[in-house]
């Protein structure tokens, strides 16, 4: 992922393990679901698990979008 | 009775030339040359450079099955005691091939075998695991430091004596965990750590952790309603049947794979050959990890202006840094090529 900045692209890492992403460096870090499944929650019906996967990929959009100076953790 | 040693050099190492002979051909020649006379030197009387092997770094790389075959072929006939490759210091291409086949030599041979090279160098990177690998400074400059370490622990494999951490005999860690019996509990040992480190003092810590370089953040995208988006994978999202073969852990490859026409991941067509995870949810609902519904939606509605038609992944359990340095700069080029705006990077 830093490769990937370090080029100028704007990157998001979602993951479930943010405080290894923060610890790592990368600048946008989105929390996602659970390690196995990290943008979704499978506790949820199917249709229900689609909208709340759509809301997690609009956070990690709008992070794309978000000007930041150090590690930032970014919520849905 | 002397102990028989025969000995892996590169060309430059060998006498031959630079760069310019790295083409030269695999040459077996008896008696020892170049390093191999030092590691004779520092052993004492009771070793023998049988023979020293010496071949052009592009020539292992371009030819190295033929190689090892060969190289496995003098072994089982002259029987020696210890077969040495090296030291390489930071030289990639003779790094490898240093690993390579002292890889080859331990599990077809048995015999013991050790090499040296810069702890970032590939070879170590891909080896370290499998075989004692002195450390060495990244340049030859060290050759006085790492010669005699090669051959102290390669007397001890081959007489057989206890072999003590990496850090006591000079070699890259291995990756084992020797339990050993402290004077006082964790908890004391802890506390004492905290007090010295409270007061400014030197401590030694018990578990190294790595500082990872830290990064100027990328600028944000401006538009995202035009932006072309890309998804880029640690977690192991693959095409059913993982056509390029990427490992479970320890990953040495990437691969890319089209999004063309796929709007969403289908169980049955893609599955999670990521080990650190368990990828059932994974398997029944690939979105789940690569949100390709998602993305396709957002598309759809507006809210970004596509979704990159190529998607990267690799398996981030245990794939060294060095490696994934490597995957992440060849897939930024790539990116980059194809003007992509923004990367999501599902991380398990």
């Amino acid at each position: 992922m830093k490769e990937i900045e370090r080029i100028g692209i704007p990157a998001v890492c979602i993951t479930a393990m943010s405080s290894i992403a923060e610890a790592v460096g990368n600048s946008r870090i989105q929390i996602g679901g659970r390690i196995p499944y990290m943008c979704s929650d499978v506790s949820l019906p199917p249709d229900r698990e689609a909208e709340y996967r759509r809301r997690l990929i609009k956070s990690a959009l709008n992070a794309l979008c978000t000007e930041v100076t150090k590690p930032t953790i970014f919520t849905p | 009775m002397a102990k028989k040693v025969i000995y892996y050099i590169n060309q430059f190492f060998g006498g031959i030339g630079g760069e310019e002979a790295a083409s030269a051909p695999l040459r077996i020649e008896t008696g020892m040359i170049g390093p191999a006379a030092g590691f004779a030197r520092f052993w004492g009387e009771d070793c023998v450079i049988s023979h020293t092997i010496i071949c052009g770094d592009n020539y292992y790389n371009e030819n190295s099955s033929d190689i090892k075959k060969a190289i496995a072929e003098l072994v089982q006939q002259e029987k020696p005691d210890l077969f040495v490759a090296g030291p390489a210091f930071n030289a990639g291409r003779y790094g490898y091939a240093c690993a390579d086949i002292c890889h080859m030599i331990q599990d077809s041979c048995q015999i013991p075998v050790i090499t040296g090279m810069y702890r970032e160098n590939p070879g170590a990177a891909m080896y370290k695991r499998d075989l004692y690998i002195i450390e060495t400074s990244n340049n030859a400059t060290g050759m006085r430091e790492a010669v005699p370490r090669m051959t102290a622990l390669a007397k001890k494999l081959v007489y057989g004596r206890p072999v003590l951490s990496a850090a006591a005999e000079g070699y890259i860690p291995r990756g084992f965990r020797l339990n050993e019996v402290a004077d006082e509990p964790a908890a004391v040992r802890a506390v004492e750590m905290l007090k010295k480190k409270l007061a400014g003092e030197a401590f030694v810590t018990e578990v190294k952790v790595e500082k990872y370089e830290q990064i100027a953040p990328a600028p944000p995208i401006h538009d995202l309603s035009h932006a072309t988006i890309a998804l880029v994978t640690e977690a192991g999202v693959v095409p059913m049947g993982n056509p390029d073969r990427i490992k479970h852990a320890n990953a040495d490859n990437w691969a890319k794979y089209s999004l063309s026409g796929v709007y969403d991941l289908k169980e049955g067509d893609y599955e999670g050959v990521h080990g650190g995870f368990d990828a059932s949810w994974c398997n029944a609902d690939p979105d789940r990890v690569l949100p390709v519904d998602a993305l396709r939606y957002f598309e759809k509605e507006g809210y970004i202006g596509k979704l990159y038609e190529t998607y990267y992944v690799t398996v981030g359990n245990g794939t060294s840094i060095a490696d994934c340095t490597r995957f992440g700069k060849e897939i930024a080029g790539e990116l980059q090529d194809a003007k992509v705006d923004g990367v999501l990077v599902p991380s398990s």
